[in-house]
């Protein structure tokens, strides 16, 4: 079973990174920019490339995650205990500057509007798909919103600055471990497509910056489109 | 898709956040919050959420906690509708800063009768009289077009230019802290200057806010424009104070603020200009996740997994870029506020701080550079703006000096005159590029009074108004009483500001309610000048917001328009 996913990553990588061995955004993004988006040159995976759902934010048939589906979703991804908020993320009172706290993490909740210890899906339930509540004071099911998406990306700050850099659920350096985050935080998508290995590549550059770029990784891992539709 | 943005949609998405926050909503039993948002600010549900539409420092505030963020404030796809800017000078007006009134003559010199006793514009500015009239103070623009506004040469070479000096070209030493991307030599065809000369008050007062309201039973002009619908700021009005307080003499408020129908309610309070951008800050905060652009933004790229067209994150991640920016310009007119010069005596450039003169700040150049830049943030999220220019309150000194006259509060950041009309002309050149370059902007400049030769509180001042030009907009026009003012001597020759020398105009403008022109006897107030304000934003939207205005309260300005 090892043996065979080790193939398939092996055969991914080959396809569409050939001579593509630095961690280099600007390099990673041209690459990325040189398949304009029609076929791209390799084939049997890029025969692959599809969408695995072509998902339009005007209509129907998808939803978005609801809130616990959406904790599930992160438990899955980054492990436990890593929704809750920290006096470290909260902007000081004086609101003209956000320094970063002591330990260089940036600092990005407002205080009048979260505390310490909160868990940050229930503070966002109201701007998150809420099935528990009805629709009345959340977002539908079947729309994807600026609202939802903000939230998601708050949501995704905090897992991003619970991860520490020996988490090995926050690792995602390189492109074979982006890709093995991925596959484990998006089960639902084929890892085989395209869009997947362009992203873990993209994703994997980032996210060897040190610990920032960890950071920037795993948020934006979870406030993506992805994070939240797929299942 | 696309994304109207208004102050409408975003009171209610904004309440729908917060309301679903606090669990209002289901507490209240209220389906429809967005009925109720039309009634605002005078429902109770406005009141239960403690914000004010009306108020662009609490929209933010509560834009951002009702978690609309950025996108919010992006892809108006729509034109962005008309700005107003309102731009008080308080306490009073010195006219002779500004114009030079006496007898034109062929050669394009002014004679007035010093003999009997007419004063020149430069016999009150103590320490800075040497470089005023070096600079052209008591002489008349040489530019023909300013010198069609009676203009003195000092105020037009910085009004045209930009600088502190008016020089054409900007340096260090004349820029007051403005980059040479904020000012242009004032655009001929595309900016329309329009002066109103002999304006009498809207009520006795002096120096009172109240005296700036439209009428002194109706709202500040911006109010009356944002509720009429005429102005359509998504986030409000914003409101700015420059320093802590002005020397308000018989009126109760004591600084900025946007004043309703009712003598002094304040309906919006002022801010300083870093208040207002550490608020907007707060639209793009921090984050961890990308934010790069899209063509390098991670998050795009896996949202393509899923969707070929993220639209949603485009418009986010192109508004955040936006906002970011426009930050960068918005902290620069905040530090505007703190620049301070060198005080030099020979300059007049003082302010007052704790009872004595120190150098000058750029504070009301932060505020017109807060105004354009806000203008090119994502969606015009502020369309709306209350300006204030605080110049000292004289009593009788000369105009170099900003020492507080009405018994030294220290609170009261004040400019000298000299200083302050310098920054008017800065500020206004400043506003001028926007329009220049497109911003459908309209300008008012107007006090609450007059201050006489003696430099003691009257009654009678001036208005500036400035607008794009074009076919069906603005053009260059002086509203004054032509006549007079071409005189060596006579009452507005001698004291611009005495309560005599608000006089009916001799040229077309003042009308009736109805459209009718007004009689001959008619002496024209600053709420007219507004008024005519609100006429040409009405003939430009279509709106009509004037229909209960009736009588005396409805004589407004037909502003002239280019045929």
């Amino acid at each position: 079973m090892i043996f065979r996913v080790s193939i398939v990553k092996l055969l991914v990588f080959t396809i569409a990174f050939v001579g593509c061995s630095r961690d280099d955004r600007a390099k990673i993004t041209s690459l990325v920019k040189k398949k304009p988006g029609s076929t791209p040159a390799v084939s049997p995976v890029a025969e692959e490339r599809i969408v695995q759902r072509d998902i339009s934010s005007s209509g129907a048939g998808f939803q978005v995650k609801d809130v616990m589906l959406l904790r599930s979703s992160v438990e899955s991804c980054v492990g436990p205990d890593m929704l809750k908020v920290t006096t470290d993320m909260l902007m000081p009172d004086n609101l003209s500057s956000t320094p970063k706290g002591a330990d260089g993490r940036i600092r990005f909740l407002l205080p009048i509007q979260y505390a310490s210890n909160d868990d940050i899906i229930d503070k966002e339930r109201g701007n998150l798909l809420d099935l528990e509540a009805g629709s009345r004071t959340s977002v539908s099911a079947d729309g994807l919103t600026d609202t939802y998406l903000r939230s998601l990306e708050t949501i995704g700050n905090v897992v991003a600055h619970n991860c520490a850099p020996n988490n090995p659920n926050c690792s995602c350096a390189g492109k074979e471990q982006a890709l093995a985050m991925m596959t484990r935080c998006l089960p639902g998508i084929n890892p085989n497509t395209i869009e997947m290995t362009e992203s873990a590549a993209l994703l994997g550059a980032i996210c060897a910056e040190g610990v920032d770029g960890m950071r920037t990784a795993v948020a934006s891992l979870i406030a993506s489109y992805a994070f939240a539709l797929a299942r | 898709m696309k994304y109207q943005l208004n102050r409408r949609s975003l009171i209610k998405i904004g309440a729908k956040g917060a309301v679903g926050a606090i669990g209002l909503e289901q507490l209240l039993g209220i389906p429809l919050i967005g009925d109720y948002i039309d009634h605002w600010p005078s429902s109770r549900l406005a009141h239960l959420l403690g914000v004010n539409p009306y108020d662009a420092f609490q929209m933010m505030d509560l834009a951002w906690r009702g978690g609309l963020g950025v996108p919010f404030a992006n892809a108006q796809a729509t034109p962005a509708g008309w700005t107003l800017v309102q731009i008080k000078v308080c306490n009073h007006v010195f006219t002779p800063l500004v114009f030079k009134l006496g007898q034109l003559n062929p050669d394009n010199s002014v004679t007035i009768d010093t003999a009997a006793g007419m004063k020149l514009g430069s016999e009150k500015m103590g320490a800075a009289k040497d470089l005023l009239i070096g600079k052209g103070l008591d002489l008349i623009s040489d530019n023909a077009r300013w010198r069609n506004l009676r203009f003195n040469k000092w105020f037009a070479d910085i009004l045209q230019n930009g600088t502190a000096d008016g020089d054409a070209a900007q340096t260090s030493a004349n820029a007051r802290g403005l980059s040479s991307a904020d000012i242009a030599p004032l655009s001929a065809d595309k900016v329309a200057v329009q002066a109103f000369l002999g304006l009498g008050q809207i009520s006795m007062n002096n120096h009172a806010l109240k005296g700036c309201k439209l009428r002194a039973t109706q709202p500040d002009v911006t109010l009356f424009a944002q509720s009429t619908g005429l102005i359509t700021s998504p986030l409000g009005i914003t409101c700015f104070m420059m320093g802590e307080a002005y020397d308000q003499a018989e009126g109760s408020i004591s600084r900025n603020a946007v004043l309703g129908k009712d003598g002094e309610a304040v309906v919006v309070n002022s801010r300083s200009v870093q208040a207002y951008v550490s608020q907007i800050s707060q639209f793009v905060g921090k984050s961890y996740a990308d934010r790069q652009p899209l063509e390098q933004n991670v998050i795009y790229k896996m949202d393509q997994i899923v969707q070929k067209d993220p639209k949603l994150r485009r418009d986010l991640v192109d508004s955040i870029a936006q906002f970011q920016a426009g930050m960068t310009n918005l902290d620069a007119a905040a530090s505007l506020e703190k620049t301070r010069q060198t005080l030099q005596a020979a300059q007049g450039n003082a302010q007052n701080q704790n009872r004595r003169m120190v150098g000058a700040a750029s504070e009301f150049l932060g505020q017109c550079k807060y105004v354009v830049t806000s203008l090119d943030l994502p969606g015009n999220p502020v369309r709306n703006f209350s300006l204030f220019l605080n110049a000292t309150d004289l009593d009788g000194r000369t105009a170099d000096s900003a020492t507080d006259g009405g018994g030294g509060n220290p609170t009261v950041q004040a400019l000298s005159y000299v200083e302050a009309m310098r920054q008017l002309g800065m500020g206004l050149n400043v506003l001028a590029k926007a329009i220049a370059n497109g911003k459908k902007m309209v300008v008012v400049v107007h006090s609450e009074g007059g201050r006489d030769v003696n430099m003691a509180d009257s009654k009678t001042s001036f208005a500036l108004v400035l607008g794009p030009k074009g076919a069906s907009l603005l053009d260059d026009q002086l509203y004054a009483n032509k006549a007079m003012i071409n005189q060596t001597k006579n009452d507005v020759i001698a004291n611009p500001a005495q309560p005599t020398a608000a006089v009916p105009w001799d040229v077309e403008g003042l009308v009736e309610a109805n459209g009718a022109a007004s009689a001959n006897t008619v002496v024209p107030n600053t709420g007219d000048v507004q008024l005519g304000v609100i006429e040409f934003l009405e003939s430009q939207t279509g709106i009509k917001a004037r229909a209960g205005l009736t009588g005396v309260d409805g004589r407004f300005v037909k502003l002239k328009r280019v045929s």
